[in-house]
């Protein structure tokens, strides 16, 4: 998932209908561990102690 | 009359095939879709089927030998941009085409002798250049009244099963290519969306479906597709950046266009900006790296 342009000041990003199971979450070249949250609805990602780049953030979804 | 006497100046010494292969392959790209003829009919190429080609220029070199043995060199794709129509030659249905009205011909056009030379070059470029991974065709659209009703026909047959099937029996690996802005045409390897990502129609010509074949897309660094001194529209590499993350997204390679100078060198900006794409593609390229 990249992040490009964030405009809003949540601390977390929802993409809706995302149904495939997400077991693990990074931030990619980094290694961080991301928390997220799945929902029937979606997924959350968290961005608490995330450094978001201002070109790409890339989180890596396993 | 008066674009054909740039035959007799253009010498583009500075041309140098290492330095753009470096260029290319430091930006993170992995394959480069090379000008053999554009609309104006000039061959970038030694061809036996004209004289209006780079070999009667004082430069008097074939650059698509130079830049193809790089790219097999240093382990780079190249594949050949071939333009269907002709602002040029005659025999090429200028009639009824779209575009080069007012490059003076009077003459009858001759199509089945424009199909022949078509055929005679494609045949040129698959056997005297060593692997060619693919044909990238522009100019279907110049024979259609507009771009945006989609089920127009072709004021020509352009003869693409045989043109297809040629290129394929040359080299079977050879990916064939149309910028039509249409849905693929039987024969046809990627589908190509030209200044959008594939699904979106800002241009006005585009709006095609999306098909299940490869896809690609191609922009450009400032507004100009060539050479363009005044043309300052500069895209930044963040801009240029999120378009690739886009394309990726979308399942497409992203063409990003260099005219380069008529020095035959690249103008500082692009090899500035062409540098940080580098940078962050050697960093986080793997996430789009489709090809």
């Amino acid at each position: 998932m990249h992040i490009l342009d964030k405009k809003d000041n949540n601390n977390f990003v929802f993409i809706p209908k995302y149904s495939e199971k997400v077991t693990k979450a990074n931030l990619f070249g980094k290694g961080t561990s991301v928390t997220f949250k799945q929902v029937p609805e979606g997924l959350f990602i968290y961005l608490d102690g995330i450094k978001i780049d201002e070109v790409d953030t890339i989180i890596q979804l396993n | 009359e008066d674009y054909t006497m740039l035959q007799k100046v253009f010498n583009p010494t500075a041309f140098n095939a290492k330095e753009w292969v470096s260029i290319a392959k430091n930006a993170g790209m992995q394959y480069i879709t090379l000008i053999t003829r554009h609309h104006d009919g000039f061959s970038n190429f030694n061809t036996k089927q004209s004289d209006w080609n780079i070999m009667n220029t004082p430069y008097g070199k074939d650059i698509v030998k130079q830049l193809a043995d790089e790219c097999h060199k240093q382990g780079i794709k190249i594949f050949f941009y071939y333009s269907l129509l002709d602002w040029y030659r005659t025999d090429y249905q200028w009639e009824t085409g779209k575009t080069g009205k007012k490059a003076g011909r009077t003459l009858k056009s001759d199509w089945p002798s424009y199909v022949k030379f078509m055929k005679a070059q494609l045949t040129e470029l698959l056997t005297n250049y060593g692997e060619v991974s693919g044909i990238w065709f522009d100019g279907h659209w110049d024979q259609l009244d507009n771009d945006h009703d989609k089920t127009l026909q072709s004021k020509v047959n352009w003869h693409y099963e045989e043109i297809y099937s040629l290129i394929h029996q040359l080299q079977p690996a050879c990916l064939i290519g149309n910028n039509h802005h249409l849905s693929p045409i039987a024969g046809e390897d990627f589908q190509m969306f030209e200044k959008d990502l594939p699904g979106r129609n800002t241009t006005g010509f585009g709006g095609a479906d999306i098909s299940a074949l490869p896809l690609e897309t191609c922009e450009t660094m400032n507004d100009a597709w060539g050479f363009n001194i005044t043309d300052r529209n500069f895209k930044s590499s963040k801009q240029l950046i999120h378009y690739l993350v886009n394309a990726a997204g979308r399942n497409a390679n992203f063409l990003l266009n260099v005219g380069p100078k008529p020095t035959g060198m690249i103008q500082q900006e692009f090899v500035d900006t062409l540098a940080k794409l580098g940078d962050w593609m050697k960093l986080n390229g793997k996430p789009v790296a489709i090809l």
